[in-house]
């Protein structure tokens, strides 16, 4: 199990992350949802150990973050960002086996686990030997993904993973995603300021104002009962289609 | 790239870097295998009078390099202390004032012994004739200006000067005259001596220096002004040599000294006018000369220009290999440790640009000195400071700044998500930069060495000014006999050469850098 216990952090002088403990349910998912500067990204760093925090611990099962075990870590955790983060000058296979050469696993070894993820993420074969620049947006994502989750770890953090992209791809990667993080049964955090997205992707939502946690919940619950007006105001900017139909009727 | 891969790539630079030329080419350079060297400064009659003793060594059997071309007194005569030359002809009024700096010692005697208790050097006797500085003017615009005699010149404004950069820093030179004769001038800035001779002949300079046994004086019909107060000392020809000699190379020394009193000022003129206006080399100059009036007979190696111009790549592309590998080793190193420790980045980067404005002559002349200090007390190598080694760490130097710049600039440049992505994924610092940093710098790091290659290529030119080699050798003899031709045996390789390597630098980068990076 994941857990933050008084991990806070300042920029200088703007407090980022007021001391805040999150327990995260293994198998489950859960998004770190709220507005630019809310602090959901920094959080995430944090719990990658990318950059440190001001007090607090992070403990992922028997492990407590430290810089002695930050490599293993990281290395227990798959991250993926908005972009994708593919190194240009690796071809997609090259990006997605990286850190498994560089652990040395064996090529067998290697080349079934990659398959394996192909075929889960629905990368086409011709797409293996290509550089990112030559793919689409929503496969680079898939490949991002792919990389994430090679050294199968036991956490998979998703740092608004489909930001990039045009409505229609974001729709199709949400949908798969979503089967994905079911099968695979692991603890996955996404942090994305889409209320619509942290509901269907999520069953548990972290609502962050200012760097403070303002309600833990399930949609339903932050729709239905939302402990202050910033959580029903966030809920209600999100416009849906058809009131923007209405507003011109 | 894997380890393996990147320690093979290591070595295949340390292999095109330091593999010695004689094992890829039939040349190689002279100074492997010669029993005695001399020296000559570049001037033709400085390079007769070497050839004149090198040549009738050869002819008694001796190996004799003769390393020319050097540039001026102070390296000539360093070069004769720390033994990399045995010996070299010398004037007398420059030893006594460049040399011994003691403008009392008068006597032939007087100066001989002190050059054997200071330095442990022999003079010879005086070779005959001699040849002092003097001023000349075209004789055409002197009779138009009404000038026969140096103080003519403090009577009249306005007159353009063009002298050569050794007069205007000796001790007897230019200062020393201009406050005896009152000539009131700004100092005029220095020029190679073969320059003022054009500068002269083109109407640019009204008045320069001359020395009293050039061909020019006579071609170009130069009036040598006379020197009415007796400003100018004597400058009898001699040799100098090592003290040393006497014992181990009797047959040597004896050869050394018997020109003493055998070529006459007129001779002399006559044999710079051979190679300055015929345009004979000075080895075959020196090589009739020996045979009529010395009656020696020497068969001299005939070097085609394509001899030469192989000879001359092959020292070039030594300087310049030698140089840039070794700075490839230690400029990205510098470049990553800048790009990690901003605060020492700054330092370094700003100590290598100091470094970079250090004009090349002094650069080389400043590093003989520590160079032959380390080959002689560290090494165990006296002669090290003579070498090409100065010219390969001024080079050296000269390439660390866009290395260790496009080093710089490649990681720094590096976007941030990338750098998190490498973290994230759990890779240890050294594999983050091996794998990851630089790869995705390698562009920019390439095209600071082929940048530094194609500067070096250049810069490696200077060498010749030192006695390195290379295609500055016949760039100079060029400049000093103003010979077209040999200017361009030097300057139209050097051109191929810099796009040579600019073409093979963007081959390398075609294999290198992978299709993810470019564009």
């Amino acid at each position: 199990m994941l857990s933050l216990e008084n991990v806070s952090k300042k920029f200088g002088e703007t407090v980022a992350i007021h001391p805040l403990s999150l327990e995260f349910v293994e198998g489950s998912t859960t998004a770190l949802l709220g507005p630019s500067g809310c602090g959901k990204s920094t959080l995430l760093r944090i719990i990658m150990g990318l950059i440190p925090s001001d007090s607090g611990s992070v403990r992922l099962n028997e492990i407590s973050l430290s810089n002695s075990t930050k490599l293993e870590f990281r290395r227990r955790m798959g991250y993926m960002i908005q972009d994708g983060g593919l190194f240009p000058h690796l071809t997609i296979r090259q990006n997605v086996v990286l850190t498994a050469n560089y652990l040395n696993w064996s090529p067998k070894e290697i080349d079934r686990r990659f398959a394996e993820l192909a075929e889960l993420t629905d990368l086409p074969e011709s797409s293996f030997d290509r550089f990112p620049n030559e793919i689409s947006g929503g496969q680079r994502q898939r490949v991002a993904l792919m990389r994430a989750l090679f050294l199968d770890p036991s956490v998979i953090l998703l740092d608004e993973p489909m930001g990039a992209l045009d409505p229609l791809i974001r729709s199709d990667l949400q949908n798969e995603l979503r089967k994905i993080f079911a099968a695979l049964n692991k603890t996955v955090i996404v942090v994305t300021h889409d209320i619509a997205e942290a509901g269907f992707l999520a069953s548990t939502i972290v609502l962050l104002k200012q760097g403070q946690v303002a309600q833990i919940g399930g949609l339903q619950d932050l729709n239905s009962d939302p402990r202050e007006p910033f959580v029903r105001d966030f809920i209600n900017a999100q416009r849906s289609p058809l009131d923007s139909l209405e507003a011109h009727s | 790239m894997s380890a393996r891969n990147g320690i093979l790539l290591c070595l295949l630079m340390i292999a095109i870097g330091f593999l010695p030329s004689g094992w890829v080419f039939k040349f190689k350079r002279v100074e492997t295998d010669s029993d005695y060297s001399i020296g000559s400064k570049s001037y033709t009659e400085n390079m007769i009078l070497a050839e004149l003793v090198k040549l009738a060594g050869e002819s008694e059997g001796l190996k004799i390099r003769h390393q020319s071309e050097i540039q001026g007194t102070q390296i000539i005569f360093q070069y004769l202390l720390n033994r990399s030359i045995d010996v070299y002809p010398e004037y007398i009024g420059t030893i006594r004032y460049e040399i011994l700096q003691d403008p009392n010692v008068i006597s032939v005697e007087e100066i001989r012994q002190e050059l054997r208790k200071k330095f442990n050097l022999e003079m010879t006797d005086p070779i005959g004739f001699e040849n002092t500085y003097s001023i000349g003017m075209l004789k055409s615009r002197a009779m138009e200006l009404g000038i026969s005699k140096i103080s003519d010149l403090a009577k009249r404004e306005n007159l353009r000067f063009s002298l050569s950069q050794e007069f205007l820093e000796r001790e007897d030179g230019w200062t020393q005259l201009a406050m005896k004769y009152g000539i009131n001038i700004q100092k005029p800035k220095g020029n190679d001596h073969a320059l003022t001779y054009r500068q002269l002949e083109s109407g640019a300079a009204d008045v320069i220096d001359v020395y009293s046994t050039d061909s020019k004086i006579q071609s170009l019909n130069i009036l040598v002004l006379e020197d009415d107060l007796e400003f100018f000392p004597s400058y009898d020809a001699v040799f100098l040599y090592r003290a040393g000699l006497e014992n181990e190379n009797r047959q040597f020394a004896d050869l050394i000294r018997s020109f003493e009193n055998r070529i006459t000022n007129d001779q002399m003129i006559g044999l710079n006018a051979r190679c300055e206006i015929d345009k004979y080399s000075e080895t075959k100059v020196a090589q009739e000369f020996l045979e009529n009036e010395f009656g020696i007979r020497v068969e001299i190696e005939r070097d085609s220009i394509w001899r030469n111009i192989g000879r001359n790549t092959i020292d070039h592309l030594d300087l310049v290999r030698m140089s840039l590998v070794a700075c490839i080793f230690v400029a990205i190193p510098l470049g990553i440790i800048a790009a990690k420790q901003r605060a020492l980045g700054q330092c370094v980067l700003g100590t290598i640009g100091v470094l970079q404005t250090v004009p090349g002559i002094a650069l080389l002349v400043v590093l003989i000195a520590p160079t032959e200090w380390c080959g002689r007390w560290i090494l165990g190598r006296p002669g090290l400071g003579s070498s090409i080694v100065p010219v390969i760490i001024a080079l050296f130097i000269y390439s660390l700044l866009p290395i260790v710049r496009s080093t710089y600039t490649g990681l720094t440049m590096i976007p941030g998500s990338l750098c998190e992505s490498a973290d994230a994924l759990g890779l240890s610092r050294w594999a983050k930069l091996w794998r990851i940093e630089l790869p995705l710098a390698m562009p920019s790091i390439l095209s600071g060495v082929k940048t530094a290659a194609v500067i070096n290529v250049g810069f490696a030119c200077l060498g010749a000014m030192i006695g390195g080699g290379g295609y500055g050798q016949p760039i100079f003899s060029g400049v000093r006999l103003s010979d077209t031709q040999l200017i361009l045996q030097g300057a139209v390789p050097a051109a191929v050469m810099a796009i040579l390597a600019q073409g093979a630098f963007e081959v390398i980068e075609r294999v290198v850098v992978p299709r993810g990076l470019r564009n």
